[in-house]
């Protein structure tokens, strides 16, 4: 057994081609959150300098605007452009909302949201001016320190590159086995088919390392975000990531038997699975058949647990069900690609 | 040339498989995106407490807080239990705990909201839904009091909603992926497979091998991308409004761009398997990164934006926007010559490596 992940590991180690990519899809993938974070949830938008001084001031304390104060015309001209999403002004006692003819519904959708948060702050500020019976909001957030979209992307991208790194490799160094026809070479040998195939998982584990370790440098190092969690912990969560997710990369490789098709399942299948599974935004905010459809997907428990160990939060819960997953799934793995191996023969 | 476009388009339709998923990875990130982006059709959930739950203000301040009058995202009260809220919230499963004290709705009244602050993103959205409803509330609660109101100017007729967005901007997307996957892996196989050597000694030009290999993925890719807009035009409001040249324009220039770039990459890796990784990936940024996400007016100022514009692609859905919000031309032009511009200097470099490394 050991003697095919040395053979494996070599032959990997031969080609600088797929060492690099082992190591460049994390870092391609960790430019979103390195990118996204930069974006926040502050909108630019203009805003209109002949109106009164309590709008305006609302306006530019606002945390989610971008505030440009310009003339009337400048933001007319603004919006034409595109260079702002939207503009404010008011006229007597509306608070006017111009949108910006570009982007979708979304982007109105925010633009008005934010107008209405404005508008209620500047209402109750009138309204104890005037001594009348109001309701404030008095707010604090369940974790001490809320993490940053920066910080919840790159958590979920840490994650993404363990799921995707395990089954992808796991995938292509079982399927080269058929495709290179060595496949029959390995089943004839001592090595119980159980071995051979646990030798292809480990394989494809050991070179999914790499690429981990380099996302969690970037991750720390050049996005600085430093998780809170206990790091052996989050070492743990991401080898039980990658086992987990090589355990299907393992099935999938002797489904397909072709590298190309494997390969490209994988990415489509991990791509969805950090989509479904919270990577881009909690779980809570999808709608209610996909949170069904993600609580028992086991990449959501995976992606909690990174969440939890990179951000805060308890992450005991989450990390025992990854870690519990990925035994299993290991298990379950081995157990079906040994029962499809020996159905077909090694013939694929 | 026309014999390895030939070629290259019989070994594609051999592999089925791989054909299948070129054109299922559009449509999956089409239906998830759509489906987890798109705030229409679910509300928040949230826990409402309250010191004294059959006062009338508690009531009429639960009924500003499940209003339905604006834009989503809209809250629901799931729960009212002290001992579920918490259960609850520590889990994810409700997005905040508000807790009304004793003689709410008497002078000034606060309450006390605990939010499930796991993402500043969601902290905002459930914030900005909190002070909606407040706002409903005091209006609602005035005593005359003269309050400011809202009003909304948007000079757009049709707006497109997300999934229609996200709709057109998987037609890029799927030129990109299948430009880069298939351009790729065209050259990638002839190296692998060892049938590069006949290439060497064929009697055809750097030139017309770059053409040939750049025109078969560039079938493909176009054909994937009229599958996708074909699933979008029915599943969402997409539709094309502007003028069909300048979106033919868009559609060519992309599309050899992205066959180019994956040529290239092709001849650097050498490998086909290593390829799609690479084409997955790249175009799957190069889509948030370029506007396919959300509008890039939004990013203004930001680090987002700025890298944004270096990039030719940005130009490619950007221009792609605009024909399909009606634009022709006129708007597009400069948009439409940077991606030419960009596919032609790519395609270049594609028959000066080729020349250097096969031919």
């Amino acid at each position: 057994m050991w003697s095919i992940v040395e053979a494996d590991l070599r032959l990997w180690l031969r080609m600088p081609q797929a060492v690099l990519v082992s190591v460049l899809v994390p870092l391609v993938v960790l430019i979103l959150p390195a990118l996204a974070g930069t974006v926040g949830t502050g909108y630019t938008v203009a805003v209109v300098d002949d109106q009164p001084a309590e709008i305006r001031a609302a306006l530019m304390t606002s945390p989610y605007l971008r505030t440009v104060v310009m003339s009337r015309a400048d933001a007319a001209v603004a919006i034409a452009r595109g260079e702002v999403a939207g503009a404010f002004d008011s006229v007597g006692s509306e608070l006017i909302l111009s949108v910006a003819p570009y982007g979708n519904d979304d982007v109105r959708r925010n633009l008005v949201m934010r107008q209405q948060a404005v508008l209620a702050e500047l209402n109750v500020a009138r309204l104890i001016e005037r001594d009348v019976p109001h309701v404030v909001l008095k707010e604090r957030g369940l974790l001490q320190s809320m993490p940053t979209d920066q910080a919840y992307l790159a958590a979920g991208a840490l994650v993404f590159a363990g799921l995707f790194s395990g089954l992808a490799n796991t995938a292509y160094v079982t399927a080269r086995e058929w495709e290179q026809r060595t496949i029959r070479g390995s089943l004839t040998s001592p090595v119980p088919v159980c071995a051979v195939l646990g030798s292809k998982l480990l394989t494809g584990t050991l070179q999914s390392l790499l690429g981990v370790a380099v996302a969690y440098g970037f991750v720390t190092l050049a996005l600085d975000v430093l998780p809170v969690g206990n790091p052996w912990l989050l070492a743990a969560a991401l080898l039980a990531t990658v086992a987990g997710s090589g355990s299907l990369g393992l099935v999938v490789g002797v489904r397909f038997g072709k590298t190309v098709p494997a390969v490209l399942f994988s990415v489509v299948v991990s791509l969805a699975a950090w989509f479904v599974g919270g990577g881009f935004a909690p779980i809570t905010l999808e709608p209610p058949e996909l949170q069904t459809l993600a609580r028992v997907l086991p990449p959501t428990y995976a992606l909690a647990a990174g969440q939890h160990l990179v951000n805060g939060g308890s992450a005991v819960p989450v990390l025992a069900a990854t870690t519990g997953i990925a035994a299993l799934s290991v298990i379950v793995a081995l157990a079906v690609s040994t029962t499809m191996v020996r159905r077909v023969g090694g013939a694929s | 040339m026309i014999d390895l476009w030939a070629k290259d388009l019989l070994v594609a339709w051999r592999t089925r498989s791989e054909v299948a998923l070129s054109v299922a990875a559009p449509l999956v990130l089409l239906a998830l995106a759509s489906w987890i982006f798109t705030p229409t059709g679910r509300d928040l959930p949230v826990a409402l407490i309250a010191a004294d739950p059959d006062a009338p203000a508690v009531a009429r301040f639960e009924e500003a807080l499940t209003s339905r009058d604006g834009e989503p995202l809209y809250l629901r009260v799931v729960t009212r239990e002290p001992a579920t809220a918490e259960h609850l919230l520590t889990s994810g499963e409700v997005v905040a705990v508000l807790t009304l004290p004793a003689g709410f709705g008497d002078g000034q009244s606060r309450v006390d909201v605990v939010t499930f602050n796991a993402m500043a993103d969601l902290e905002k959205n459930v914030r900005m839904s909190l002070l909606r409803a407040v706002g409903r509330f005091n209006a609602n609660e005035r005593d005359g009091a003269p309050l400011l109101t809202a009003k909304v100017v948007d000079p757009r007729p049709i707006v497109l909603t997300r999934p229609g967005w996200f709709a057109g901007s998987m037609v890029i997307y799927a030129l990109l992926f299948v430009g880069f996957l298939w351009g790729g892996i065209g050259i990638a196989r002839e190296f692998e497979g060892g049938t590069v050597r006949v290439l060497r000694v064929a009697p055809v030009t750097g030139l017309r091998m770059a053409l040939g290999k750049v025109f078969a993925p560039g079938v493909a890719a176009l054909g994937t991308a009229a599958v996708v807009a074909g699933v979008g035009v029915v599943t969402t409001d997409l539709w094309f409004r502007g003028d069909w040249t300048a979106q033919v324009a868009v559609l060519l220039a992309t599309a050899l761009l992205a066959c180019s770039s994956g040529a290239f990459l092709g001849l650097l890796a050498r490998r086909y398997y290593l390829m799609m990784p690479i084409a997955g990936l790249l175009a799957v940024v190069l889509w948030f990164v370029g506007g396919g996400f959300s509008d890039l007016t939004l990013a203004r100022g930001t680090l987002l934006y700025s890298v944004a514009q270096a990039l030719p692609t940005t130009y490619a859905f950007r221009a792609h926007f605009a024909v399909l919000q009606g634009g022709g031309w006129r708007q597009i032009g400069g948009d439409v010559a940077v991606v030419a511009l960009s596919a032609l200097a790519a395609f270049a470099v594609v028959v000066v490596a080729m020349r250097r490394r096969i031919g």
